[in-house]
């Protein structure tokens, strides 16, 4: 400040000067005018307005130089230019390379700066009038709680429709009523064996057996559908495969990835988390809380604690660079990372976008994009020791352990003390014995004393066993709110903003919670997991249809925001979204009311000849999405119809060998499900790697279905289907005698119906050319497992 | 040039149409129209119409290679004041370790460490202010391959692969000859968020220089009579199960399988090297110690080059914690390297000449960062990424040129300063690519290789 006021002083002394001369103020100007016409515009003119000027049509860091309001108003740090303090001006300091880098070319010749400076000390004479940048506009929140997704969750009314046969509930009313407003009729239901394929691979990830086809084919009583999803719905199958949907969108992973290939040896506990939860139907808002804030959360048993612990390894999982030397920007970016995730996954907005600048298209301002990160730099995510990495807590011991432990060091104790007095009396004994008159009882005295010595300092040194460690999360002693950082730039400080949540998801009716004692992630993972969150139960609901009909009623199921798509039925989403709720957000009750809806038991084939033209897209639903089998169901199929799916050994379990220090070393040998094979970023599985496993690195909503040539390459040539095939051939040949029948046999075993007379006769012909040898059955099989109705589900 | 790859639709059907009534079903195999590599137009004049990028890991020094520095002779052993160039605290100098020599008509300088490639300095265009971002080895080839040093984000060969497709129907657009394992690994060559099918196609081992740079499940386990029945069989099932009018994405799984085929039948010559000649595997060093591994990556990169695959990337690389060049001491292991790469790499550039293909390829040598001009222990250097050297020959770049300079000790970019970004945005420019149109709307935003930076460096451009 002083140093301005000793500027201010120079100033006004030159302008006294000057009037004591009375050089005219006209003068002074044209002086000004010809010294910017002559340097400083050409300078401007070739190094600044390719980036800073409406004719190059850039405004890089919000910062116009081609207009004298461009400079005065300034880019996202501020003003430019100070008339006549150089060293204040950000200008300049730019072109010295010290605030930016700029022209970013290269360095100004030192001749041209010093003119820079000297227009800057001279006032900074601009003579280019054009009207300023428009202000930026500020973001309306009001404005933006209208659009559909930030409106709260209502109960639609059910529609009237004509065709009061075909719909057997409420969801089937409102497919059918914009059906019949396209005018297109949905397609008839899909054939038994069609929908038994399709219900057991859309629960479980794997086939129905000849067995359950069997028995379900012969049940023709009403309730034979019911029955099969009740089924499906309880087996431990139904936890695996839909646990498996929950960790592609919480980026689930065994190895942090980044630049290292450091292996989560704790990322297992994760996982049977999820695994555990769906198969005990834990209400999903309750996941999303124990993620989030599990170790804030109250509990009431050893077993809860543990778990909700557990639960938040969600947010240390993410592909963090751990290598980085700039402590502040590794914290900054796994605070972005958790922002990005919770946003994805739960609310279905593209918060991230906000970190650098207010939202482009959403109503998120910077400011609620750092009201969340205050939340998260105020949460422990990292170690920083001399290199970074996750944090982890010892694993909480259990009132049996710790029983167990205190009773043990009880004991200890009371052997302690007898061992002390013992070396006392043994020491006194010593002394008082008469070395002379009786060395071997010396002898004897010393070596037991030596003996009682190493036991009681074995015990003074015991340790309580080694705890495992559980990676967590935890609070930071000083929770505070933090600044903006402008332009997403660590060191570039801007405002600070109070801790906070999304402005616009938020009621406008109830005061912001007010977040000081602690982070506030506790409130957040309240506020998120609650009831009225407009955004939660929409998400959730129609990532239970995506996963059941093949397209979300928002397709893009993880950015609800106005970039993304609109919902196709959005009383539908709300009537889901409802019922999730009004059953305690149970995954199961929803999928059950799904799958037993007529709109999810249409064809995948036929349906009304104008459907095609009307809506080729399937948007309306007017028949059933042909899906494609996954990396997961592809592999535990061919396992499982091989016979070679590991079921028995025990399921859940570190993933890892004690001691795998890097992903390169793990070799994938485990015939167990997919689900408890390791994921490293680094290095997926193979299988996975081909056919479009989830990126572990993203929240994964839907996943690509590519069809790719290396995918056909593995089907054709690897060593794994072929092995495979093989396997199962000496299998199936224990089977039926007769070919007719094997053959039979082997096309409902793999692609559950039987095979149409024409595929009878090719396979035929193609095992004759080959005498019906055991290579020829296999051979058939590895056909079977690459062919479309295997690959695809109907 | 003739295209191996490239088949008419009259040989494809001579080929598929063996029996089994293929010929209706060759006319389905035979639709591109829904290929997502398709070939794409450039946006503007390209100057290059692929990549050979040829990556160095670990970073090899500077001084020691391209960027002659007389004066650290003076300061050998002493300590001096690095602060000034952005360095904390004063360091002791280590001069470079291998004489330099004039070359070419430019005359441009290159240490002894280089002789082969010396000899094509006139077709060289040399970087030689090159900075970067990332210290750790991670951070700064993740930056060097996607332009991020944390967040994941597609690799460059995937950007090129989703911006101008594939000149071949038969290959891929983005290939990676032994990928580095370690620092980051497949996110070197992911697609991101970027569609599957343009992620880099691994030929080989990845972290392992020494692999055969083959692709993976090519050959059948069956033998070429059974693998024809069974394949004859699974096509005609396919077309049984996808009725007369199949849906596109059931067309799609066909379609898919016939390149397959046609890959694994035509193709596999792609990495057979032994139609080459005595005299050409000679030049490359093949079937001689120590070139022989490399040899093989430049030939293969010669080979996928002709085939028109867009990006091409062969590396010199390990998945030891500490990468290949990295020579934190015993900098004296630069040579068994440099001897390592110095005669394939000059033989790729003699070939691609006289083939006419340097024309209109791009070759890029480089690493993530360069070396310090002090020492670490007794003979080692630290990483540098404030100031290095990378060089570019061919397609559109200038000949026997040198663009920027680091300070007189070699330590930090001062003139003509080219940024990681800058040359991501120069590579594309000179594909006919505007680095700031190539973009790709995920989660709700446009993406782009060079984020919110990077200039084309035109002081190079021919």
């Amino acid at each position: 400040m002083q140093h301005r006021f000793a500027r201010l002083l120079i100033l006004s002394g030159s302008t006294l000067l000057g009037s004591a001369f009375s050089v005219p103020g006209a003068e002074v100007k044209q002086e000004n005018a010809v010294f910017f016409e002559k340097h400083i515009r050409p300078i401007l003119v070739e190094h600044c307005y390719e980036c800073h000027s409406e004719q190059a049509g850039k405004r890089k860091g919000g910062l116009l130089l081609d207009r004298k309001a461009g400079w005065e108003t300034g880019g996202d740090s501020g003003p430019a230019i100070v008339p006549g303090d150089a060293a204040d001006s950000l200008l300049i300091e730019s072109v010295h390379y010290e605030a930016y880098e700029m022209p970013p070319e290269g360095k100004l010749p030192d001749k041209t700066i010093a003119l820079l400076e000297e227009w800057v000390r001279r006032g900074a004479f601009d003579p280019r009038l054009a009207p300023g940048p428009a202000a930026r506009e500020e973001i309306d929140i009001e404005a933006g709680r209208q659009f559909w997704c930030f409106q709260p969750v209502t109960r639609p009314t059910i529609p009237v429709v004509t065709d009061k046969a075909w719909p057997l509930g409420d969801i089937d009313h409102l497919i059918l009523a914009k059906l019949e407003d396209a005018e297109i009729t949905p397609a008839p239901d899909a054939n038994r064996e069609a929908i038994l394929r399709r219900v057991t691979l859309a629960l479980t990830g794997l086939p129905p057996t000849v067995a359950e086809q069997d028995a379900f084919l012969a049940d023709q009583s009403p309730g034979a559908f019911e029955r099969v999803v009740d089924y499906l719905l309880e087996s431990d199958a139904f936890a695996e495969c839909w646990a498996r949907h929950w960790l592609d969108i919480i980026r689930y992973a065994d190895s942090v990835g980044g630049g290292g290939s450091q292996v989560l040896k704790d990322s297992w506990r994760l996982r049977d988390y999820v695994i555990d939860s769906f198969r005990r139907d834990k209400p999903l808002n309750k996941m999303i809380r124990e993620h989030i804030a599990g170790d804030l959360l109250p509990f009431s048993s050893y077993r809860e604690q543990v778990e909700q612990l557990t639960a938040t390894g969600f947010l240390v999982l993410g592909p963090h660079n751990y290598g980085g030397q700039d402590k502040d920007l590794i914290a900054l970016d796994i605070a972005d990372e958790q922002i990005d995730t919770i946003g994805k996954a739960f609310l279905g907005m593209t918060i991230g976008c906000a970190r650098c600048h207010d939202h482009k298209f959403d109503p998120i301002p910077t400011s609620d994009y750092y009201a969340l990160a205050g939340i998260f730099l105020s949460t422990k995510s990292v170690s920083n020791k001399h290199f970074s990495s996750w944090f982890t807590r010892t694993y909480p011991m259990s009132p049996e352990q710790k029983a167990e432990l205190d009773a043990g060091r009880a004991k200890d104790k009371a052997k302690i003390v007898s061992l002390t007095n013992h070396v006392a009396e043994l020491k006194k004994r010593i002394k008082a014995v008469d070395k002379k008159a009786n060395p071997a009882a010396g002898a004897s005295l010393r070596t037991e004393l030596q003996e009682k010595q190493v036991s009681l300092k074995g015990l003074q040194k015991k340790k309580p066993p080694k705890q495992p460690t559980i990676m967590c999360v935890g609070e930071v002693d000083e929770p505070k709110d933090t600044p903006i950082r402008v332009r997403g730039q660590p060191r570039n400080i801007g405002e600070t903003v109070s801790r906070g949540f999304l402005q616009v998801a938020m009621s406008p009716d109830k005061p912001a919670p007010k977040l000081d004692e602690g982070s506030g992630r506790l409130e957040l993972a309240h506020w998120i997991a609650s009831d009225e969150n407009p955004l939660t139960a929409r998400v959730l609901a129609n990532r239970i249809w995506q996963h059941l009909l093949g397209h979300g009623i928002v397709r893009s199921s993880d950015n609800f925001g106005n970039s993304g798509n609109l919902p196709t039925h959005p009383e539908l989403l709300d009537y889901l979204a409802v019922r999730l709720i009004q059953n305690g957000w149970s995954t199961r009750q929803l999928v059950r009311e799904i799958v037993l809806s007529r709109t999810w038991r249409m064809a995948s084939e036929g349906g009304d000849p104008d459907g095609d033209r009307l809506d080729i897209e399937n948007e309306l639903l007017w028949r059933a999405h042909k899906r494609r089998l996954n990396a997961e169901a592809l592999r535990d199929s061919i396992l499982m119809l091989s016979g070679t799916l590991d079921s028995d050994s025990e399921k859940g379990g570190p993933s890892l060998p004690p001691g795998l220090k890097s992903a390169i070393d793990f070799e994938f040998t485990s015939m167990k499900r997919s689900i408890y094979i390791p994921v490293f970023r680094n290095r997926l599985y193979e299988i996975f790697g081909t056919f479009d496993f989830a990126n572990p690195n993203f929240v994964v909503s839907k996943r690509f279905e590519s069809t790719i040539p290396t995918q056909s390459l593995y089907l054709m040539n690897s060593p794994f289907i072929h092995h495979q095939a093989q396997v199962a051939a000496q299998q199936f040949l224990e089977k039926p005698a007769d070919t007719a029948a094997a053959t039979r046999w082997t096309y409902r075993h793999i692609l559950c119906r039987s095979p149409s007379d024409e595929e009878m006769a090719l396979t035929h012909e193609f095992l004759e050319s080959e005498d019906f040898s055991s290579e020829a059955w296999a051979s058939l099989i590895q056909s079977l497992y690459s062919c479309v109705d295997f690959q695809y589900i109907h | 040039m003739t295209n191996r790859f490239r088949f008419s639709r009259r040989q494809l059907l001579k080929t598929a149409a063996c029996g089994f009534g293929h010929v209706a079903f060759a006319g389905i195999a035979n639709a591109t129209s829904k290929n997502p590599l398709a070939p794409k137009p450039a946006m503007y004049g390209a100057r290059a119409k692929r990549v050979i990028f040829l990556f160095m890991q670990g970073g090899p020094s500077q001084i020691d290679t391209f960027d002659h520095k007389p004066e650290l002779v003076k300061w050998d052993g002493k300590m001096t004041d690095f602060a000034h160039r952005g360095n904390n605290k004063p360091m002791k100098v280590l001069k470079h370790m291998w004489d330099f020599r004039r070359h070419g008509q430019c005359g441009q300088t290159v240490s002894s460490l280089f002789p082969e490639i010396a000899k094509h300095v006139d077709d060289i265009c040399f970087l030689q202010g090159m900075h970067t971002e990332g210290v750790a080895h991670g951070p700064a080839t993740l930056f060097l391959h996607t332009g991020a040093t944390n967040l994941v984000r597609p690799s460059m060969g995937a950007w090129i692969s989703y911006g101008l497709g594939s000149e071949n129907e038969n290959l891929p657009a983005f290939v990676t000859v032994n990928p580095p394992a370690n620092k980051g690994g497949p996110r070197h060559y992911n697609n991101a968020f970027l569609p599957p099918i343009h992620q880099g196609t691994v030929l080989g081992q990845p972290g392992n220089r020494n692999a055969v740079p083959k692709l993976a499940n090519l050959e059948s386990l069956l033998s070429a009579e059974a693998s024809q029945k069974q394949h004859e069989f699974l096509q005609r099932l396919n077309h049984i199960q996808a009725g007369p009018q199949p849906d596109t994405a059931v067309e799609g799984a066909i379609n898919s399988l016939e390149m397959a085929w046609r890959m694994q039948n035509h193709t596999s010559e792609l990495v057979e090297l032994s139609r080459e000649t005595k005299a050409t595997m000679d030049l490359y060093g093949i079937n001689q110690k120590p070139t022989d591994a490399f040899g093989r990556q430049c030939l293969v990169a010669r080979q996928l080059a002709e085939s028109g695959v867009r990006y091409i990337q062969i590396s010199h690389s390990d998945n030891s914690a500490a990468p290949v060049w990295d020579q934190h001491s015993n900098m004296p292991k630069h040579e068994e390297l440099a001897m390592e790469v110095d005669k394939p790499i000059s033989g790729l550039l003699y070939d691609l000449k006289q083939r006419g293909l340097l024309e209109d390829t791009l070759v890029w040598w480089g690493a993530e960062f360069g070396r310090t001009p002090f020492s670490q222990g007794k003979d080692g250097r630290d990483h540098n990424p404030k100031g290095f050297t990378t060089w570019l020959a061919g397609g559109g770049v200038k000949q026997g040129f040198s663009h920027g300079a680091t300070d007189d000790l070699g330590f930090q970019a001062i003139e003509g300063k080219v940024h990681m970004h800058d040359l991501h945005a120069t590579i594309l420019h000179l594909l006919g690519i505007d680095h700031e149109k190539l973009t790709y709307r995920y989660a709700g935003r446009d993406f782009r290789l060079t984020d919110v930076a990077g200039n084309v460096v035109k002081e190079i451009l021919a």
